[in-house]
């Protein structure tokens, strides 16, 4: 049964695991296993064995993986899974010597029934009886009603094959005069170590769905994916059987789509319409819109200060985020029905539906519509929403546009987020709004990429003997400004943290000062201040002073585009979801008016599919600005793309920095100081136009040389230098007369 | 005006530094390894592991499956980079010229500012320019300016590879566009202004082009920027020279010969085991007459460079000053060296002393060693064969006879008949010309008999104080003939 809010979960294939359906009873306890009663649904492992030839290329491959499912009159259902595995490595040994199953123990039941182990040379080898156990999940420090049956089975090796059975027997309806599942027609299994998940190539995977011929059975069109479907009936049963044979394994990758395309999966349902479960979610919820003399204290002193929606709606959110601590805690509930709205007041904590029937109550009463909304969270992805269930894991305010309030998704349960909490977690996500008129799925806007961003500002400005000092200015929004909030709130050593973070802008530099801004400010973004110290990078006087930056010093902190699998290695898509932004700007100073720019290498722009990078670089005085603007735009790579992808990516990484000197440069200060003293004096043309030859401005040269003659025609050192001009300028016969004639004034040449 | 002077040789005996290495790959490989990379590793380590040998395939696979082990390895990706650049040299492979410059590059996000990998980087951008990849300027360019100003002043400067290229195109297709080629070095010059060999280049072309007050102006600025560049100071002791030269008859033009030695000089202490330079004081300290430091210079010269050729040259020298013991003690230890007959010092010295048949002899060989000849090597068959009494006229009228100016086809025009005493008179213009002039008018007043002419003639000749000049030792020696009067 899918984990109905469980915040905010990190691997979106858990969904998988979610799978399947209840029945039995617990073993946790007597920890019996009596042969006598099991109904084994799959042939002898013997006979399994024998009809498959096994894949020896594959690490492990599912040999059979079949569940029964039984629906009564009741909608109340049991089911059988059954599930064989051949081990053919060291790798599947580990990862399969330990199997999970988890399940909901408010609504359902598990037993498992048999696990025995084939040995390569044909001996079984069933589980011990202490071998099993149902135990709470460790990874999470929540209460939740969301449990485990694990069980170690002995024995396992390269070359055995392993079966198990177990059972799920439903105990209590989630949604009354309803039932639904989802099917995954993999067998997840954990990877040792907390190393994430595999999917091994299936040989056969069946799915039976029996039910009385009078319940009405939708699913999801499973053709994508190769599964048929056959329906059947016999007397007042019906029975649907999916099956999938020869189904590849599944390379679980980074950057993979949100969406559960990637694997065969099913949902099945006793409806079709989203409605039946927003008018169930919404009988949950309304009973606990309750008020109590404290609650209408607290709408009372609203109303005094907050006049406008846009005011009364920040003042709930306020209001919340002030008075209501966030506390995942849904034991014995059943993770669906909140506390009352007061109730939520007066206990000063709550959970996300908690926290939403509150601020749902309060903002009716102050006058604004406004209405729960179930969320499927980022970290479960994206499932087909054809056919209704309830696999949500979160609970937010919707509040529609009206009254000059655009519509916001406002979400409480962040610690001190941004008003209106709105977050990565559920951009772009499946939600349902809980009320009686909902009949379809919405999904949750998604920011551009202009707003997800960091953006940095750096100065260099102070200059103390061979050391030089930069303040720096960090500006977030988006997922940087909440994951570096959130990351500020929560790190144990968080200045020690953010100085080895930001330091990787600059490796060589320290980061001498830090300060972080808004980090409680409900309305401001975060931003994190501070100056690097660069020892040792500057001579002094005379000595030049280089400076360089690249947008890969943005990319590389605050982006991962330098891990990227190599062609051959990608097997699925790679998706850029959401988009971003890094910019820059960054401020090289001259250490005095003597030390002139040497502008060596300029960043290029770049503009193709997958991003979008434009720079720009300006002198103002005794300084030069850089300014970057790098758009990693949001794509789905297809795979036959990845290739043109990594090598744009490439290029980016690749792709020129800005290098400039600030050199001390004798010959550009006297040249500036000349032109701007306005003398017009045949010396100072002389002067001038030799820095101009010397700074290699040969047509600025003869122009100063030719008013040089003009200024003083018996000067003889004047034709000597518009020889040179003119000579540089091509003009050779002309310089030669020139050189002739300031020999015959007396030059010596 | 070289024609009898003993200078011919020596011109093509040393050539100036090229502007292109022939061995750009030898150059790259003899660089240091990574200074400054993460992993610390030796250069030698490098070096040896590149030159190791594995072939440049097992090499490259070796380091590139090190690389997928240890990816942030800098010094790996230079040791990948080095095999690939070795690959693509030996197999002529566009590849692995491309990976090379990834590897390079990936050196360069690693390790920022790497002073060999820019370098190595700077070398395969260049030659692309030389090659004439006109994107690669840019890239090389980028390189270029990256570099510190001392390692800037090991390579060539990215115009000067545009200019190596268009002067290449230029000669190939035989058009000639001389403001492409001075555009390409003047930006050469921005770009490396602490580097003289743009300079150079550029007041040699000018110098080619009869400019020589810009030629001198652009070598002095450009030792203004360059402080103890004795290519420089050479360049400008050229010029001078040549200028000189130019001029119609060096010895009217002793400021430029003065002006000359000054630079000369001030190149010496820069490069003091430079013969060349020594080679050239000599030669313009006889111009001036100054012959002590003349000899002087030549004592170096040997010294320095003790080869038959420069002994012949100091033996030269002697000879025309009247000093002949000393020099056929040098010829002597010249032909001990090595110098053959047909070398001119030969015939000429035993020519200025008066030894006929043996200055016969090795004339005999010095014309059988040339395709061609010039006016004055017809005019010495028919001295050489009076005065032996032999006839070289069959061995004269094999070769090709080339003038090289209309005064050398006035001369040949006198000495044939073609032209009178009077018309020849009129068309020598300086002393240079006088002075053969008066030679040739004297010899035939000595062959007719008219003694008092020839004795009057030799003496003018002498009097030109043109005092390189062949004639002028071979008039001394037919006045002493004639006895003093």
């Amino acid at each position: 049964m899918s984990d109905f809010l469980s915040k905010m979960c990190c691997l979106r294939y858990l969904l998988a695991f979610s799978l399947l359906i209840t029945g039995g009873q617990v073993l946790a306890d007597d920890h019996k296993i009596e042969p006598k009663k099991i109904e084994r649904i799959a042939p002898a492992l013997k006979t399994l064995a024998r009809s498959v030839k096994a894949d020896d290329k594959s690490e492990a491959q599912v040999l059979l993986r079949k569940t029964q499912v039984h629906i009564d009159e009741q909608l109340m259902s049991h089911a059988t899974s059954y599930v064989a595995v051949y081990i053919n490595s060291d790798e599947a040994v580990r990862d399969y010597s330990q199997i999970s199953v988890s399940f909901n123990s408010f609504y359902e039941d598990i037993a498992l029934e048999f696990a025995n182990v084939r040995t390569p040379d044909g001996k079984m080898d069933s589980i011990k009886a202490d071998a099993t156990q149902i135990q709470s999940p460790t990874d999470e420090n929540f209460y939740h009603d969301r449990k485990e049956l694990l069980f170690s089975l002995p024995n396992v090796r390269k070359g055995s094959i392993i079966e198990f059975q177990y059972r799920y027997t439903d105990t209590k309806k989630m949604v009354p005069d309803q039932w639904f599942d989802s099917f995954s027609f993999h067998w997840w299994e954990d990877r040792a170590a907390g190393q994430g998940s595999r999917a091994d190539a299936i040989v056969m995977s069946e799915l039976h769905i029996t039910a009385p011929i009078n319940i009405n059975l939708v699913s999801s069109d499973t053709s994508r994916y190769q599964i048929s479907e056959k329906r059947s009936t016999k007397g007042a049963q019906q029975t649907i059987i999916w099956t999938g044979k020869n189904l590849a394994k599944i390379e679980l990758q980074n950057a993979m789509t949100r969406e559960h395309n990637y694997a065969p999966y099913l949902r099945v349902s006793t409806t079709a319409k989203w409605n039946d479960v927003a008018r169930w979610a919404d009988n949950l919820v309304e009973p606990h819109l309750v008020s109590d003399a404290k609650l209408d204290a607290l709408i009372a002193e609203i109303k005094k200060t907050a006049l406008t929606p846009e005011a009364k709606t920040k003042a709930v959110y306020r209001a919340i985020q002030d008075r209501v601590r966030y506390v995942f805690a849904h034991v014995g509930r059943g993770g669906y029905e909140p506390h009352d709205a007061f109730e939520v007041l007066k206990n000063g904590y709550g959970d996300c539906k908690d926290q939403t029937v509150l601020a749902v109550m309060l903002l009716r009463k102050l006058g604004i519509a406004a209405d729960p909304a179930l969320i499927i969270t980022r970290g479960r992805g994206i499932p087909d929403m054809q056919v209704p269930g309830v696999s949500f894991d979160h609970m937010i305010v919707h509040i529609p546009a009206q009254n000059g309030l655009p519509e916001i998704w406002m979400d409480t349960t962040g610690e001190t987020s941004l008003y209106p909490g709105f977050s990565v977690g559920i951009e772009g996500q499946p939600a349902l709004v809980v009320n009686n008129e909902t009949q379809a799925i919405s999904v949750l806007p998604s920011l551009p990429a202009k707003d997800h961003f960091a953006e940095l500002e750096l100065v260099f400005d102070k200059f103390s003997g061979r050391d030089a000092q930069a303040s720096f200015k960090l500006h977030f929004g988006g997922l940087y400004e909440q994951r570096l909030r959130s990351m500020w709130q929560y790190s144990s050593e968080r200045d020690k943290y953010f100085r080895e973070l930001i330091g990787q802008i600059y490796n060589s530099a320290e980061v001498t000062e830090l300060t972080a801004s808004n980090a409680d400010n409900l309305w401001q973004p975060f931003t994190i201040s501070g100056r690097f110290n660069f020892t040792n990078v500057w001579g002094g006087e005379k000595d030049p002073i280089n400076y360089s930056f690249s947008i890969t010093q943005l990319t590389n902190l605050f982006a991962d585009l330098r891990n990227l699998h190599k062609v051959q290695d990608r097997k699925q898509p790679y998706v850029v979801d959401p988009g971003y932004s890094l910019r820059s700007r960054v401020v090289f100073t001259s250490p005095d008016g003597d030390h002139h720019l040497r502008l060596k290498t300029q960043g290029e722009n770049i503009d193709n599919t997958y991003y979008t990078l434009t720079q720009t670089g300006k002198q103002e005085n005794n300084r030069y600005i850089v300014t970057q603007n790098l758009t990693v735009k949001a794509v789905n790579v297809a795979l036959k793309d990845y290739g043109d992808f990594y090598q744009k990516t490439n290029e980016l990484n690749e792709s020129n920095d800005w290098t400039l000197s600030y050199e001390y440069n004798k010959t550009a200060a006297e040249l500036i100081a000349l032109e701007s003293n306005g003398k017009t004096d045949v010396a100072s043309l002389i002067a001038l136009t030799k820095l101009h030859i010397k700074n290699g401005a040969y047509e600025k040269s003869l122009a100063t040389a030719q008013q040089a003659v003009k200024a003083s025609p018996q000067t003889a050192e004047a034709y000597y230098v518009l020889g040179l001009a003119q000579g540089y300028n091509q003009l050779l016969p002309e310089s030669d007369a020139s050189f002739k004639k300031a020999e015959a004034l007396g030059y010596t040449l | 005006m070289n024609f009898f002077q003993p200078t011919q040789q020596k011109s093509t005996q040393r050539q100036r530094p090229q502007l292109l290495s022939a061995g750009l790959l030898a150059a790259m490989l003899l660089v240091s390894g990574c200074s400054q990379q993460p992993h610390t590793g030796q250069a030698a380590t490098t070096k040896s592991t590149i030159t190791a040998g594995a072939s440049a395939s097992t090499e490259i696979a070796a380091l590139e499956a090190d690389v997928e082990r240890t990816p942030n390895n800098a010094e790996l990706y230079y040791k990948l980079g080095l095999a690939y650049i070795v690959d693509a040299e030996k197999n002529k492979s566009a590849r692995s010229r491309e990976l090379a410059i990834k590897n390079f590059r990936k050196v360069l996000k690693l390790v920022p500012g790497n002073p060999a990998t820019l370098k190595l980087l700077y070398n395969i951008y260049y030659e692309d320019v030389v090659a004439g990849n006109e994107k690669a300027f840019i890239k090389a360019s980028n390189i270029f300016n990256q570099l510190s100003a001392a390692t800037q002043t090991e390579v060539n400067a990215p115009s000067l590879g545009v200019f190596l290229h268009r002067y290449v195109a230029q000669n190939k297709s035989g058009k000639k566009n001389l403001p492409e080629l001075y555009s390409a070095l003047l930006a050469a010059i921005h770009e490396q202004p602490a580097s003289d060999k743009a300079y150079i280049q550029l007041a040699k072309m000018y110098r080619e082009g009869n400019y020589f007050p810009l030629a001198l102006a652009t070598l002095k600025l450009g030792a203004e920027q360059i402080a103890g560049s004795g290519d420089l100071y050479e360049a400008i002791a050229n010029t001078y020279e040549a200028r000189a030269e130019a001029s119609g008859c060096r010895y009217e033009a002793a400021d430029y010969v003065g002006d000359a030695i000054h630079f000369y000089q001030q190149a010496v202490p820069l490069a003091p085991e430079s013969a060349e330079l020594h080679y050239a004081l000599a030669r313009l300290y006889l111009d001036k007459n100054l012959y002590q430091l003349a000899l002087h210079e030549a004592s170096i010269l040997v010294e320095l460079e003790p080869t038959a050729e420069n002994i012949a040259f100091s033996a030269q020298n002697y000879s025309m000053l009247g000093k002949e013991p000393r020099a056929q003690q040098l010829l002597e230890q010249a032909k001990a060296q090595g110098l053959t007959t047909s070398d001119s010092a030969y015939h000429e010295i035993y020519m200025n002393s008066g030894e006929w048949m043996k200055a016969a002899l090795s004339f005999t060989d010095y014309l059988q060693a040339k395709k061609k000849i010039s006016v004055y090597d017809a005019i010495k068959a028919d001295i050489i064969g009076q005065q032996a009494d032999l006839d070289f006229s069959a061995l004269i009228q094999k070769k090709q006879l080339a003038f090289n100016s209309e005064w050398e086809a006035a001369v040949y025009a006198f000495w044939t008949g073609k032209l009178t005493r009077t018309q020849f008179g009129q068309t020598a213009q300086n002393r240079c010309e006088r002075t053969e002039y008066f030679f040739y008018s004297g010899y035939r007043d000595y062959r007719a008999g008219n003694i008092s002419a020839a004795r009057k003639n030799f003496s003018a000749a002498l009097q030109q104080n043109t005092y390189r000049f062949i004639e002028r030792p071979l008039a001394r020696h037919f006045l002493t003939g004639l006895g003093a009067k």
